[in-house]
């Protein structure tokens, strides 16, 4: 049925009225934020954490030593790869009584500088059977799941590292003098795994089995050669240093959160004045300037400091020229400033090639999109294979409408 | 590729036509529509018979039928040779006149009149000397070569077995060649000794001498075929004046005049139907033989008395007898005959020779010449019937065929005199007692229309008289078309032949006359070396 | 043997034309070339469209050189654009081959997609250049570049045929015949020649 658009007009407008009120307190908020973080003393900043981490309602990442700083990139390659991957995926439609999901890898390789050259493919990956189509408890066969929702997210995102890695490798002897970065979109901490009720053998094997076994190969690459690798997250929602703010702008000297707030609804607690409604990304877009980066925190998640290792996950907020955008990469490339410094300015290459996003991962996300009509067609496919096995095909009333519009 | 065309001589195909409008024929891109002369011919390969055709039309066409409002940038060479013979083309328009069955080389079956068109798309090509060969038949054949058709070098021949059957016409404006094409016919009559030939000379051409357009004198009948011609005159002095004896002299009597001489002059002698009419009176009254003497020698008392006797009033036959005195004047009319001249010259004629009147001075007047050839016309036409009837059918006792020639034949054959003179008569009856007509003259149009019905083969100089044209192409199939063809003929040696003597009309070149070469082609063969020799000294000086 | 070049493969094809996706960006060839495609059953057409066009038809070039120098640089700057563009051209079916000889009208089936299409040589170029009948169709197709075509399959085959004599004049005449009452419309075409 239409959307009534002249009643959500309405709606529209009065939303934008109250929305101008809070942008001023917004700015008022951001610049005590900017502050605390000019004020920034790491040795305070770690016995607050050691107090209060327990008692405390966020988590705040590591923080550098000097958060206030923005850096400018010198360097400026002129010859260097740049891979970008991305994925895509059709599920498992419960609809459809067949076991199979479908990952569509992108691959982009863009070479520059003295013999510019471009390497575009997409790879499709059916998994079908029961043992593809669902985790197994290594120590108990019985248990299993199956790969669907957001755990299908996550084995995409392994996918997509796996490519990353398959693809630095296959990088010609005459290449591998220059320097690469492998970029992926979105971010390195599984989120999808957070979720409750997913078991700890999921865990265990999409991470460990692959997606940080993925991370391993790489790194042992980086060892020969100039390999980085970083994601690029577009629009980042992230408070994770927010969430430090507010612990360096708490004014107890324990932050225990119950204890002190506990009765105070949102918006009343004194942290809330230098966090509340604001992003990192709010705070960073006043302090930087077209091209430079903050230090590099590192992330906060259990997961990732449970499970990561050496490929712990660490971050910092780049101004492109067109917006805020959150680069993370290993702990293994953080460590190592040189190669920092090409991510950095690799990164704001490729933001620069391609008006506001990396070109490479523009490529790439090109290369591994299912349209509607492709998927469809995949759908089609699968019908007509099944009827050669003489399997009906047969849908529910849902599935259905859904497909034929009908009046 | 332009001029392989004119090489194999293709002019292109047939595209549309019918019988009464003629075949449309689209010349082929490489024919220029400039090199299409109206009269020549053509020869068209039919999918069963070949045609053999005339071109009486040349039409410029274009297939972009608004070429002629808008047309085209032509400055451009490359544009102009593009669009010639594709968007825009000759169209030429041909009369089929014969058609010549699948093998027209073993003569197995000779030309026939056309009676269908060719069919769509047959090929159209300049008739070669072969196919003049196989439609006129060859001098081999006993044909007597007249000339050459438009742009070619064939001898197309007249059959002249057909031609001494009926009466001709020879036609054409003065100066257009009648006098060249009438002493080659007579010299083909004498040559295949089909006919003898009497000839009424007006102006000394055909005799001893002739001249040519160029004031180059040229032979003679009598220069060429000594022996078998024999030259009278009317005018001794003028015959010495050019150099030759006449073999004689020609006189009349007043008895050999006739009333019907009379009504022949008529017109010349300026008398009215009455005093002319009186003639015959007079002749009931004195008898027929003297009756000119009697009446010139009447005193005018007498003669009005006279007038009463035979009820015709006085003036008109004072008017007549002022005019017979007239006649009496001429040299060549004495009182007394003293001799019987028609007689010589019908002995001669009998004998197998040719005879040429030559009028001297008297060629000029016109009552002279009617007159002389009136009286002995009469005389030989009497003489023929009789020897005919006599003959009662045996081809051995019949008289030899007659050709009688007569020049400013409209004064013998108008309208009003064909009926009175023997001219007439001889038209008319065809080759009923063995004679027939040559007659050249230059206004056809005065001439009786039955009479020029009966003139089998015609040849027809320049004319420009609608009228003129008109008279000589009535009754002539396709001669509406034809009428383009006559116009435009060249001003000399270029004549239209049509009729019995040929199998189609077709424009000839006449066949050249005062060389040499052509002496000798023409004359008897036996003409010696020296005798040619003697001719170049006299037509170019001694060497 | 001459290695005759080869520009593409056919995706797209019908009765009347092919469309060929080349394998080099900018490689298509000239109009009005004679090209063929087939290795045993061999179709002839000639080149009526050329377009180069982002591969995905949903994503249009931007332009992307304003703080560049040169064009080239473009190209260097963005290497995927080799990738992501494409070049094609159709070709209008002008004849086929059946056996030794080569027929000028249409075939009777469409060419395979994914065909090879090739360049043609001397004797298959003379074959269509002197007997211009096929243009017919090309001139009467309602197409809006059909004179341009005409002009520069001629144009094609005189530069293909330089010693063959008269062929110039020869094909103005068969276009003369072709074109009929349209004088100006073979003026037109006929400039477009010299």
């Amino acid at each position: 049925m239409a959307l009534d658009l002249s009643e959500t007009a309405l709606q529209l407008d009065s939303m934008a009225d109250g929305l101008k009120n809070s942008v001023n307190d917004s700015n008022i908020r951001s610049e005590s934020a900017s502050t605390l973080l000019d004020d920034f003393n790491a040795k305070d900043f770690e016995a607050r954490i050691n107090l209060s981490s327990k008692v405390f309602n966020w988590s705040a990442p590591s923080f550098p030593l000097r958060p206030a700083e923005s850096i400018t990139t010198l360097d400026n390659p002129v010859d260097y790869l740049a891979i970008g991957v991305d994925g895509s995926h059709i599920d498992i439609n419960r609809h459809i009584p067949v076991r199979c999901f479908l990952i569509n890898t992108g691959v982009a390789r863009l070479r520059y500088g003295e013999s510019p050259n471009a390497y575009l493919a997409s790879t499709p990956h059916l998994f079908s059977g029961l043992t593809d189509t669902a985790i197994f408890d290594k120590s108990n066969s019985n248990r299993s799941i199956p790969i669907q929702g957001s755990i299908l997210g996550a084995v995409r995102t392994v996918e997509e590292i796996k490519t990353l890695a398959t693809a630095l490798e296959e990088i010609d002897p005459v290449e591998s003098q220059l320097p690469v970065i492998g970029l992926v979109d979105g971010t390195l901490v599984m989120l999808d795994l957070l979720r409750t009720g997913i078991p700890d053998y999921v865990i265990r094997n999409i991470l460990d089995d692959g997606f940080l076994t993925a991370l391993n190969k790489i790194k042992q690459m980086s060892r020969n050669r100039k390999v980085v690798i970083a994601s690029y997250i577009s629009l980042p929602g992230s408070t994770e240093v927010m969430d430090g703010i507010r612990l360096l702008g708490c004014p107890y000297p324990k932050s225990d959160c119950l204890q002190h707030c506990g009765n105070k609804s949102s918006g009343e607690r004194p942290c809330d004045s230098y966090a509340l409604g604001l992003l990192d990304r709010d705070v960073f877009g006043k302090r930087l300037s077209g091209g430079q980066r903050t230090e590099i925190f590192g992330s906060s998640s259990e997961l990732v400091k449970s499970y990561y290792e050496d490929n712990e996950v660490r971050f910092f907020y780049v101004n492109t020229g067109d917006e805020i955008a959150r680069v993370e990469m290993p702990k293994w490339v953080a460590e190592d400033e040189s190669s920092v410094s090409l991510v950095h300015s690799l990164v704001a290459d490729q933001c620069r090639l391609g008006s506001g996003y990396p070109a490479c991962l523009m490529e790439a996300h090109e290369q591994a999109v299912i349209s509607t009509s492709d998927r469809s067609y995949f759908l089609n496919l699968l019908e007509e294979v099944l009827e050669g096995q003489n399997m009906r095909f047969y849908t529910s009333r849902k599935d259905h409408s859904k497909r034929i519009r009908w009046l | 590729m332009t001029n392989s065309m004119e090489a194999t001589g293709k002019l292109g195909v047939v595209v549309t036509g019918s019988l009464a409008e003629g075949i449309k024929v689209r010349l082929d891109a490489g024919y220029s529509v400039e090199n299409v002369k109206v009269g020549s011919n053509v020869v068209i390969q039919g999918r069963d018979s070949r045609f053999f055709a005339v071109v009486t039309d040349i039409a410029l066409e274009s297939s972009d039928p608004t070429m002629q409002f808008n047309p085209p940038d032509v400055s451009d060479p490359f544009l102009r040779e593009a669009l010639a013979g594709t968007t825009v083309y000759g169209a030429v328009t041909v009369e089929p006149m014969l058609t010549i069955g699948l093998d027209p080389y073993s003569g197995n079956q000779g030309p026939l009149p056309a009676k269908t068109v060719p069919s769509h798309f047959s090929v159209v090509s300049e008739a070669r000397e072969e196919d003049i060969h196989s439609v006129f038949g060859s001098e081999a054949d006993g044909g007597f070569w007249i000339g050459s058709p438009l742009d070619m070098e064939a001898r197309l021949c007249l059959d002249v077995n057909e031609l001494v059957k009926r009466s001709n016409g020879v036609f054409g404006k003065s100066g257009t060649g009648k006098t060249f094409l009438t002493r080659l016919l007579l010299i083909g009559i004498l040559q295949s000794g089909r006919a003898s030939n009497l000839i009424f000379d007006m102006h000394n051409e055909y005799g001893w001498q002739g001249t040519s357009e160029s004031n180059h004198s040229v032979k003679g009948l009598k220069q060429l075929f000594n022996s078998k011609v024999s030259v009278f005159s009317m005018d001794m002095e003028s015959a010495k004046r050019r150099g030759f004896s006449p073999d004689h002299l020609v006189r009349f009597g007043y008895s050999d005049i006739e009333p019907e001489d009379i009504q022949l002059l008529r017109e010349t002698l300026d008398l009215t139907s009455v005093s002319a009419d009186a003639a015959y009176s007079l002749e009931a009254y004195f008898g027929n033989r003297t009756w000119f003497k009697e009446f010139v020698l009447l005193s005018t008392e007498s003669m009005n008395e006279l007038a009463g006797k035979i009820n015709v009033n006085g003036s008109a036959l004072a008017a007549l007898k002022r005019r017979l005195e007239r006649i009496m004047r001429f040299d060549f009319v004495t009182e007394n005959a003293v001799e019987d001249s028609a007689g010589m010259i019908i002995e001669r004629l009998n004998s197998g020779q040719h005879v040429v009147l030559e009028f001297g001075k008297h060629g000029n007047n016109p009552t002279a010449y009617m007159l002389v050839a009136n009286i002995l016309t009469r005389r030989i036409y009497d003489r023929y019937q009789r020897q005919k009837e006599a003959a009662m059918g045996d081809s051995l006792r019949e008289p030899p065929n007659l050709v009688i020639t007569i020049e400013e034949a409209h004064r013998f054959l108008s309208s009003s005199m064909a009926d009175q003179t023997i001219f007439g008569t001889i038209a008319r009856e065809m080759r009923k007692y063995n004679v027939t007509l040559l007659v050249v003259d230059q206004r056809p149009s005065d001439i009786d229309e039955e009479v020029m019905s009966q003139i089998g083969t015609k040849i027809a100089c320049l004319l420009d008289s609608g009228r003129d044209i008109d008279s000589v192409l009535s009754g002539v199939s396709g001669g509406r078309k034809l009428r383009g063809v006559l116009a435009r003929l060249e001003t000399r040696q270029q004549a239209l032949v049509f009729g019995h003597a040929v199998p189609m009309p077709v424009v000839i070149r006449t066949r050249e006359y005062g060389s040499a070469e052509s002496y000798a082609e023409l004359g008897p063969t036996g003409n010696s070396q020296a005798e040619i020799d003697k001719d170049i000294d006299v037509l170019f000086g001694p060497s | 043997m001459v290695t005759m070049a080869r520009f593409g493969e056919v995706v797209e094809s019908n009765t009347n034309e092919f469309v060929t996706q080349c394998y080099e960006l900018y490689s298509s060839p000239p109009l009005g070339s004679l090209v063929k495609v087939g290795e045993s059953e061999t179709i002839y057409g000639i080149v009526s469209y050329s377009s180069t066009a982002g591969l995905d038809t949903t994503r249009r070039p931007v332009a992307r050189g304003q703080s560049l120098e040169s064009e080239q640089e473009v190209y260097e700057r963005h290497p995927q654009l080799t990738r992501l563009l494409n070049t094609e051209f159709r070709s209008h079916i002008v004849g086929h081959a059946s056996g030794l000889e080569i027929n000028t009208f249409l075939s009777p089936i469409p060419p395979k997609i994914h065909s090879f299409v090739m360049s043609c040589d001397r004797e298959e170029i003379r074959t269509f250049a002197t007997s211009l009948d096929f243009l017919g169709s090309v001139l009467r197709s309602q197409i809006p570049q059909a004179d341009d075509v005409v002009a520069a399959f001629v144009r094609f085959a005189l530069a293909m045929l330089p010693d063959v004599e008269g062929l110039k004049l020869d094909a103005a005449r068969q276009l003369a015949s072709l074109l009929g009452s349209e004088t100006h419309r073979l003026e037109s075409i006929l400039r477009r020649i010299r």
